[in-house]
């Protein structure tokens, strides 16, 4: 870290006191629905019905065994997994490739082919879903596990060679030029040198992939009309309807959906901060 | 555009060196690697977007229903979606979005971000995990706790009921036209202000301490610094953060969808909704791609003219 922040300057009053009510009303603001949230998923209905806000009396895990069952989440979870994983796995391969050829690969393709790319990142599975959805009835393949995964790596790719292109970028290229000199062609390059020396970036584009994969919504909800290949957040909208009247139920199952995040969110905090950081497109 | 929020790390001499030494001896092999490590890719992603893309263009000129042939009709679907009030009332909705955005999540994600920065407060770890968690959450997690906090008689109307001792109170500002959007605009507040902060305490890293030391040297302040020496060398990122907030909330629409579904009526109705609407509820494909080309120029043009103000605002003031 930079040396910057222990410079130290005279805070005027009114300064300290709008970055102190900032700060404290926004952790407030972002804390609060959160914690209500988690508790009420632990809180009885008699209590939810009697008191909407109030801390649970008894802390209980039925909403959580009933959400399970009612949500059918076991294969819910099943496809999510299979999804993001297949997604993330080949992403990778095919992002690092990608983004090795353009950053160390004299050619003078490079220069449209980079920019066709990019153009992804301005194009979100939600602004065209009606088209893939065409796409995907010519074909016959909506309501497939293949009609499901293909659009979720195109959907990933533009920022993942992004990323992986600045990474490779700055690779001392007389590491590559080593390589070149015992003989090594540019793929065993790759393979042997480049996929095991971007592990940072690797993990941080696997990690990216993974959260987008796990909370998309829109795409599977469109292409499945077979509830054996939806994914967590379809099973999870569709309780809307049904328990809305009991929404301690409703945020459990919230809460088993939202498990995962949770947990990646505690081992991968930065490689998250810095896949966002660098730029994706969001509401 | 993209290098602003990666730090201006140029490319370094040596990379122009390199690369016309072995220009010199690329081979077909190498032309060959190039294409087989760079096409798979290229092919997922052609075949996936852009295909898609031009060949809905195609379509939102013809009237097709999803089956059958698609009859050419012009520019029909573009007519009757412009003379559609629902066109225009999403439209405008979308713009309450775009201005929240603009005017609330990216200056107090930079604000946030400089309080933590400079660690103005204890506890920085704490404030920036917190802050950022609700960006990674699924929209439909987001859709379905805020459904219950905005309810009729949710969350918040227990609580005005708390304080007005009214167990019967009953939340209904948010029923008419003009209203029907903010519970919206609260939620992506509280949703994505923290991206933004992330954004921004990235590339606040990167600002060079020897500045801010001089600055304190000849007597600045906090507030000298924020908005003298750290917020000019910000304003990239201002307008990397504002392409994505123009690019994102015109093409959002999922937390909405699961939270009100663009009512009552069609009252907190976003483009993004409308063309899912006419498509999947209607049947009328033809006129959801005519919506969807719109929406795609709409933030295309948008983000031009951004880009354009941009390198107008900075040559006359350099």
């Amino acid at each position: 870290m930079s040396q910057s922040q222990r410079v130290r300057a005279q805070v005027p009053l009114l300064f300290r006191c709008s970055a102190y009510v900032a700060l404290a009303f926004f952790t407030v603001f972002t804390v609060f629905p959160l914690a209500w949230l988690c508790y009420t998923s632990f809180k009885p209905e008699q209590d939810i019905v009697a008191n909407m806000i109030a801390w649970p009396s008894t802390w209980t895990f039925d909403n959580f065994s009933q959400a399970w069952q009612i949500g059918a989440f076991p294969h819910l979870f099943v496809n999510s997994i299979l999804y993001s994983v297949v997604t993330t796995v080949v992403v990778i391969i095919l992002s690092v490739a990608a983004g090795f050829a353009f950053a160390k690969i004299p050619s003078r393709f490079t220069r449209f082919w980079f920019s066709f790319v990019l153009v992804g990142l301005l194009i979100t599975i939600s602004s065209s879903v009606v088209p893939i959805f065409v796409a995907e009835t010519y074909l016959g393949i909506t309501n497939t596990r293949i009609g499901i995964i293909i659009p979720y790596i195109a959907f990933n790719i533009s920022f993942a060679i992004y990323l992986a292109w600045s990474f490779v970028r700055s690779i001392d290229n007389e590491i590559i030029d080593a390589a070149r000199i015992d003989g090594a062609g540019y793929i065993q390059i790759y393979w042997s040198v480049v996929l095991p020396m971007a592990r940072p970036i690797v993990t941080t584009i696997g990690i990216f992939t993974f959260q987008a994969c796990w909370v998309e919504y829109v795409l599977v909800y469109m292409m499945s009309s077979d509830d054996t290949i939806r994914t967590v957040q379809v099973g999870l909208s569709m309780l809307h309807g049904q328990l809305s009247y009991n929404f301690g139920l409703l945020f459990a199952a919230v809460m088993i959906a939202t498990l995962p995040m949770m947990v990646l969110y505690a081992f991968f905090r930065r490689q998250l901060q810095a896949g966002f950081s660098m730029g994706s497109v969001k509401g | 555009m993209l290098s602003t929020a990666n730090g201006a790390s140029g490319r370094r001499l040596t990379d122009s060196v390199h690369s016309n030494a072995t220009l010199a001896r690329s081979s077909r092999a190498d032309r060959m690697s190039y294409a087989l490590l760079s096409a798979p890719a290229l092919v997922v992603y052609a075949v996936v977007i852009i295909i898609p893309i031009v060949y809905s263009l195609a379509l939102s000129f013809t009237d097709w229903g999803g089956s059958g042939m698609p009859h050419f009709i012009g520019f029909a679907n573009y007519i009757s979606m412009f003379r559609d009030p629902i066109f225009w009332h999403s439209l405008r909705d979308n713009g309450l979005v775009i201005a929240i955005s603009l005017i609330g999540q990216i200056p107090l994600g930079f604000f946030l971000a400089y309080i933590l920065y400079r660690q103005l407060i204890f506890g920085r770890a704490f404030f920036e995990a917190i802050i950022f968690f609700p960006s990674l959450l699924s929209p439909v997690a987001v859709a379905l706790l805020f459904g219950v906090v905005f309810a009729p008689s949710g969350l918040i109307a227990q609580v005005i009921g708390m304080i007005l001792h009214s167990n019967l109170f009953e939340l209904d500002s948010f029923n008419s036209e003009s209203t029907a959007i903010i519970p919206y605009l609260i939620v992506i507040l509280w949703m994505y202000t923290g991206l933004y902060m992330i954004i921004f305490l990235a590339s606040l890293q990167k600002t060079n301490g020897e500045m801010l030391e001089a600055a304190v040297l000849d007597g600045a302040n906090e507030w000298d610094l924020l908005h003298r020496v750290v917020l000019p060398g910000q304003i990239p990122v201002f307008m990397t953060s504002a392409i994505y907030a123009i690019a994102g909330s015109l093409k959002s629409f999922e937390v909405l969808w699961i939270m009100t579904n663009g009512g009552p009526s069609y009252y907190s109705n976003v483009l993004g909704l409308y063309m899912i609407q006419n498509t999947f509820t209607y049947y009328k494909y033809g006129f959801g791609s005519a919506i969807a080309v719109v929406l795609i120029l709409l933030s295309t043009g948008l983000i031009l003219l951004l880009a354009r103000g941009t390198q107008y605002l900075s040559a006359r003031f350099e």
